[in-house]
C-alpha cells in the first residue's frame, strides 16, 4: 500500500468511525407519542356490594393509573 | 385478584364481581378472599387493568383496615380483556416495567386475549374480508364508511338474519365463514356450525369494522396490517385460483412498526404477552368464540413453547359457541384444579390445542365440557 492509499484508508476509517460515533450518539428511543386515551375522563362509580353471610366486604375508591378507580374486597370471616 | 373484561367506551367505571355472584360465593366458601378493581379507565386499556389490579393487591392491608394477616399467596384470574390482564400480569416484561409490581403465584386467564396483536389482526381481517366478499371492498384504510355500509354488507353475506342466528349464504357467506375458520384455528367442532352464526357475536365483531387500527385511541399509530396474510376458504395445501385472485384484489394495509413501543416509566400501552411467565397458568376457551377466537390458545402455546415454558401451562377447550360461555361447574372445576396445582399439587390435565387432527375431531373439547349447549352435539351418545 503506497502513501496515497494509506491516506485514503485513514480518511475512510476516520469517516467510518465518525459515522459510527454519530450513529451511536443518536437517541435510540422514539419521540414520545400522544394518544387519545390519555385525554379521556372517567368517573368511578361507588360500589355497593352487599356483604355475604360469613364474609366482610370492603369497597370504595382508590388512586389508579388514570385517576380514581372503584374497588371491592370480600374476605371470608373464617 | 379478579380482572374484569372489556367494559366499553363509557365514562362510568364499575366494579363487577368475579364471573358471577355464585362464583364469588364459591371462592369465599373455600376460604379465598377476592378483590376486583373497576380500573381507572374504560376502552381496551390493559395497562390500566394491570396497574390498577396490582395497586389494589398491594393495598389489601390498608383497604381492609389491617384486620387480616397478609395473604399467604396472591393469584390473578380474569375473563376476556381481563384474561389479557391476568396473562400479561405474570409476564417478565410486566414484572420489570410495571409501576406497581406484584408477583402473582398463579394466573388463570379465561376466554382471554392471549396474543393481543392477534386479536386486533383478527378483527381487522374479518371485517375487511366481510366487506370484500360482500362486494363492497375497501379502497383505502381506515374504511370509514364501513358502519354505514354494514346493512348492505350483511345482506350480501347472510341469507337469514334473526335476533339469534345469522345464516351465511351459499357462496360469499360460506367463504367468509371458512376464511374465519382458517384465521381462528382451523377446523374444529362448534365454530362453523354454531359459533359463526351467533347474532350477538357477529354484531360485536362487525361493530369493530372501519377502525383506524389504533384500538380506539389506546395506541397513537395503527397496529393492524395485512401485507403478508393469505386468506383461504379451502383447506388444500395451496391456494386455489379463485383464492389467489381474491388475495390479489383485497386491500393491503401496513401496520406502523412503532405502534406499541416500550414506554418510559411504565408498561407499554398494550402490554406484551410472550410466554415468559414462571408460575402455573391455566386457561380455558370456548371453541366457537367468534370475538376472541380459540386461535389465541394456539398463539399462547407457541409463545410458551419458544420459552421452554409449556410445563407451566394447562389449556382447556370447552364446547360452547359464545365468548366466555362457560358453565358454572366448568369454571369451578378449572378453579379447583388450578388452585390445587398452584398450592403444590400435580399439574392438572388439559387439552392439546396444537394438533390439527386432534382439534378437528368431532369429540374435541369433551374432556372438560360439563354441559351440553343448544346446537352443539352432546359428548355422550
Amino acid at each position: 500500500m503506497n502513501l496515497s492509499h494509506r491516506r485514503f484508508a485513514s480518511l475512510l476509517l476516520s469517516g467510518l468511525l465518525l459515522t459510527a460515533c454519530t450513529m451511536t450518539s443518536r437517541p435510540t428511543t422514539q419521540p414520545p407519542q400522544t394518544r387519545l386515551q390519555d385525554s379521556r375522563v372517567f368517573t368511578a362509580a361507588t360500589p355497593t356490594f352487599p356483604a355475604l353471610p360469613g364474609a366482610s366486604v370492603y369497597q370504595g375508591g382508590y388512586d389508579g393509573e388514570h385517576g380514581k378507580a372503584g374497588y371491592v374486597i370480600e374476605v371470608p370471616d373464617k | 385478584m379478579y380482572a374484569h373484561g372489556y367494559a366499553g367506551t363509557g365514562e362510568a367505571l364499575n366494579v363487577t364481581p368475579p364471573i358471577s355472584a355464585d362464583f364469588g360465593n364459591y371462592m369465599l366458601s373455600q376460604g379465598y378472599a377476592w378483590a376486583a378493581s373497576s380500573y381507572s379507565a374504560n376502552y381496551y386499556d390493559v395497562r390500566a387493568g394491570i396497574e390498577d389490579t396490582n395497586a389494589l393487591a398491594q393495598q389489601f392491608g390498608v383497604l381492609t383496615q389491617n384486620r387480616y394477616t397478609a395473604p399467604k399467596a396472591t393469584y390473578i384470574m380474569g375473563v376476556s380483556m381481563g384474561g389479557n390482564v391476568a396473562a400479561a400480569a405474570v409476564e417478565a416484561e410486566t414484572l420489570a416495567t410495571a409501576k406497581h409490581k406484584v408477583r402473582y403465584d398463579a394466573a388463570m386467564p379465561l376466554c382471554g386475549v392471549l396474543d393481543p396483536p392477534y386479536e386486533f389482526q383478527w378483527l381487522g381481517d374479518y371485517t375487511l374480508n366481510a366487506q370484500q366478499l360482500a362486494g363492497y371492498g375497501a379502497a383505502s384504510s381506515p374504511a370509514s364508511g364501513f358502519q354505514a355500509l354494514l346493512p348492505d354488507i350483511t345482506a350480501g353475506l347472510f341469507s337469514s338474519v334473526t335476533d339469534t342466528t345469522w345464516t351465511p349464504n351459499a357462496v360469499q357467506g360460506a367463504r367468509l365463514r371458512d376464511v374465519a375458520l382458517n384465521l381462528t384455528g382451523g377446523p374444529r367442532p362448534v365454530f362453523d356450525a354454531v359459533g359463526f352464526e351467533s347474532a350477538t357475536w357477529q354484531k360485536a365483531v362487525l361493530g369493530t369494522g372501519g377502525s383506524d387500527g389504533t384500538i380506539n385511541g389506546i395506541l397513537a399509530k395503527p397496529i393492524y396490517g395485512n401485507p403478508d396474510v393469505t386468506y383461504r376458504w379451502t383447506q388444500g395445501a395451496a391456494p386455489t385460483a379463485a383464492e389467489t385472485a381474491y388475495n390479489q384484489s383485497i386491500l393491503r394495509v401496513t401496520a406502523d412498526p412503532a405502534a406499541n413501543p416500550p414506554q418510559s416509566g411504565g408498561l407499554r400501552w398494550l402490554p406484551v404477552i410472550e410466554g415468559t411467565f414462571k408460575v402455573p397458568v391455566l386457561t380455558m376457551h370456548t371453541l366457537g368464540d367468534l370475538y376472541v377466537p380459540f386461535g389465541h390458545e394456539m398463539h399462547y402455546f407457541k409463545a410458551d413453547q419458544q420459552n421452554g415454558n409449556t410445563v407451566l401451562l394447562v389449556q382447556r377447550a370447552i364446547r360452547a359457541a359464545g365468548h366466555c360461555e362457560f358453565a358454572g361447574p366448568e369454571v369451578v372445576t378449572a378453579f379447583n384444579d388450578w388452585m390445587a396445582w398452584a398450592s403444590g399439587g400435580p399439574r392438572p390435565a388439559g387439552d392439546d390445542v396444537m394438533t390439527p387432527s386432534t382439534i378437528a375431531d368431532v369429540k374435541y373439547g369433551c374432556k372438560f365440557t360439563l354441559a351440553t349447549r343448544p346446537g352443539v352435539d352432546a359428548c355422550t351418545p
